[in-house]
């Protein structure tokens, strides 16, 4: 059996009071990129803190690599690379500069490191700037800077938090694919924080829900989608009359539907729901339909339904 | 340990060297203009003055073991600590493979030897400067130096003021919310320990006054030797207690939550 890339149970981290990670449980096997999604303040830097072993758990335990984060901090910070909540870098240097420094840190030769610097550099299509200071460089070029960084010395795990946080649209598609491209060529298992949805549908193989420092699910995007979001079926076409909507929400496989601009959209009961005798009734009612598309709810439904339920019991609490 | 600390000292000299201001270009050598200029003006104006007056006076000893270390590395020393803290790469550093001491120590190595190596050149410069100052036209020819004594006082005390700035400095910046902040509190000890002094010997009763600065005067060889073997067992001594102190305040968990 593969030994998990992290494993952490019941951990716990209190501040002055405050549980900001609240028994979490947790297991990630090794290869994949695992995003750990919440909303600001939900507890992801701070597990991230714990399991590098820069903070010492209230309770509980986890093992990253193997090691213990309580007793074996420096083994797991030996193996593993960081981008925290800031690029890190020091904008004094050059972009080569900084590498090279990370590269002695982890004593890379000489010529490791100029090989490496070249091919990270050119990786993320910053070796022509490498000589310039990295003050000058806008946010986008310093989180590739620092996602090369991360990679410097082979790491078999990352740390990612919130590595597009502040990009706009284009830098941070821009980095999202240096960063798959990476990963893919490097193998390692990415620990991503982010609350960044449609980012962690597109890299993660796997996903955990953090909120309050509880751990609300983990899964596969699609697994947590079918055992939390509903599937749904988007109509276009006309005659989607009052009557017509208070009869589709009459019936047993139609959870809700709502109307508008000429496209009717349905939350289906279940995944076995069939289209054809709902189009049917639709037809027969009057209306006219020019395209059925069935889909399924995005991993941001699926979270903000977490969300939702874990509000609602925590109130019932 | 002695690699990682080696790793450290390059990195920090490396941004001694940027400098804190301007940006563009290769980043090299910003920084090193003011501190030519400092030691440019000290090292010139003084012995151009007194010719070589000067390896008969304690101002080298002074201005090169005390004074100049003590500038250089004020604000130097709160940027390296504090100015790691406020630009955010000290997590970024507690998160790499380096131990708590071999990164307090690379930033201790890094500053000690640049005072030390800053007080040292400036004495040298002051020699040369003395030897051609015009005040020495009557004066015998050859080269003239500091007494050995003097020379190796100045060693010593540039290496040990250096040390000690640099502690303090880090205990400042460990405290101070900012790198401004520790900056400034740095400067203010600064002044403290320059003026202080001089202030207290101004409220002294004259007689007192001309008793202290007879002494002074009139003190054997034996009685300097002694006085500057004290004052290196009084500095050593207090080096070593804040390099402890600095050594427990400076831990990961703790500058992780700061």
């Amino acid at each position: 059996m593969t030994e998990a890339a992290i494993r952490a149970t019941k951990l716990t981290r209190d501040f002055a009071g405050v549980r900001a990670v609240d028994a979490l449980t947790l297991e990630i096997p090794p290869g994949i990129i695992f995003g750990f999604l919440g909303a600001n303040g939900a507890g992801k830097t701070t597990t991230i803190n714990l399991l590098l072993g820069l903070l010492e758990p209230t309770a509980g335990q986890a093992q990253v690599l193997g090691f213990d984060t309580r007793t074996q901090g420096n083994a797991i910070r030996e193996r593993c690379g960081a981008l925290l909540e800031f690029s890190g870098l020091y904008e004094r240097l050059t972009a080569e500069d900084n590498l090279d420094f990370y590269g002695r840190v982890w004593r890379l030769s000489a010529a490791e490191r100029q090989a490496r610097i070249k091919e990270l550099l050119t990786h993320v299509g910053l070796y022509d700037r490498r000589k310039e200071r990295v003050g000058t460089w806008s946010r986008g070029m310093k989180q590739k800077l620092a996602i090369a960084r991360v990679l410097i010395h082979r790491p078999t795990l990352i740390f990612l938090d919130e590595p597009t946080a502040g990009l706009d649209p284009v830098a941070s598609a821009a980095l999202r694919d240096d960063l798959e491209r990476l990963v893919a060529s490097e193998g390692v298992t990415v620990f991503l924080n982010t609350h960044n949805l449609p980012e962690a549908e597109r890299l993660c193989q796997q996903v955990g829900v953090i909120r309050t420092g509880k751990l609300l699910a983990v899964g596969s995007p699609d697994i947590l989608r079918q055992q939390t979001g509903r599937p749904e079926a988007e109509i276009t076409g006309d005659g989607f009359t009052p009557e017509t909507l208070a009869a589709l929400r009459a019936r047993p496989d139609i959870a809700s539907a709502e109307a508008q601009n000429g496209r009717l959209t349905l939350e289906l009961a279940d995944q076995r729901v069939r289209m054809a005798p709902i189009v049917a009734a639709l037809v027969e009612a009057g209306a006219q339909i020019e395209e059925v598309r069935r889909g399924q709810a995005s991993l941001e439904e699926v979270f903000l339904s977490l969300m939702d339920e874990d509000r609602v019991k925590e109130v019932a609490r | 340990m002695i690699t990682d600390i080696w790793t450290v000292m390059l990195k920090e000299w490396r941004e001694y060297l940027a400098g804190a201001s301007g940006s563009g270009g290769s980043g090299r050598g910003r920084g090193v203009v003011g501190v030519l200029l400092i030691i440019g003006l000290i090292s010139i104006f003084l012995p151009l003055q007194l010719g070589r007056e000067l390896f008969t006076t304690a101002a080298p000893l002074i201005v090169d073991s005390l004074f100049l270390p003590y500038l250089i590395l004020q604000t130097i020393v709160a940027d390296s600590f504090a100015g790691e803290r406020e630009r955010h790469t000290l997590e970024t550093l507690l998160a790499s493979r380096l131990s708590d001491r071999a990164i307090l120590f690379g930033k201790f190595g890094a500053a000690v030897a640049y005072g030390w190596a800053v007080g040292i050149i400036a004495a040298l410069i002051q020699a040369v400067v003395a030897n051609l100052s015009p005040k020495n036209a009557t004066a015998g020819s050859g080269f003239a130096f500091y007494p050995a004594n003097m020379a190796f006082a100045i060693v010593v005390f540039a290496l040990l003021t250096s040390l000690l700035v640099s502690s303090i400095g880090c205990l400042v910046s460990l405290r101070a919310p900012n790198t401004r902040q520790a900056q400034l509190n740095m400067s203010f000890g600064f002044l403290a320990v320059v003026f202080v002094p001089v202030i207290v010997l101004q409220f002294l009763p004259h007689q007192t006054q001309r008793a202290f600065l007879a002494a002074l005067n009139s003190a054997s060889a034996t009685q300097t030797a002694q006085t500057f073997l004290v004052l290196v067992a009084i500095l050593i001594v207090l080096d070593v207690v804040l390099l402890l102190i600095s050594l427990a305040r400076f831990q990961r968990a703790r500058l992780i939550l700061s």
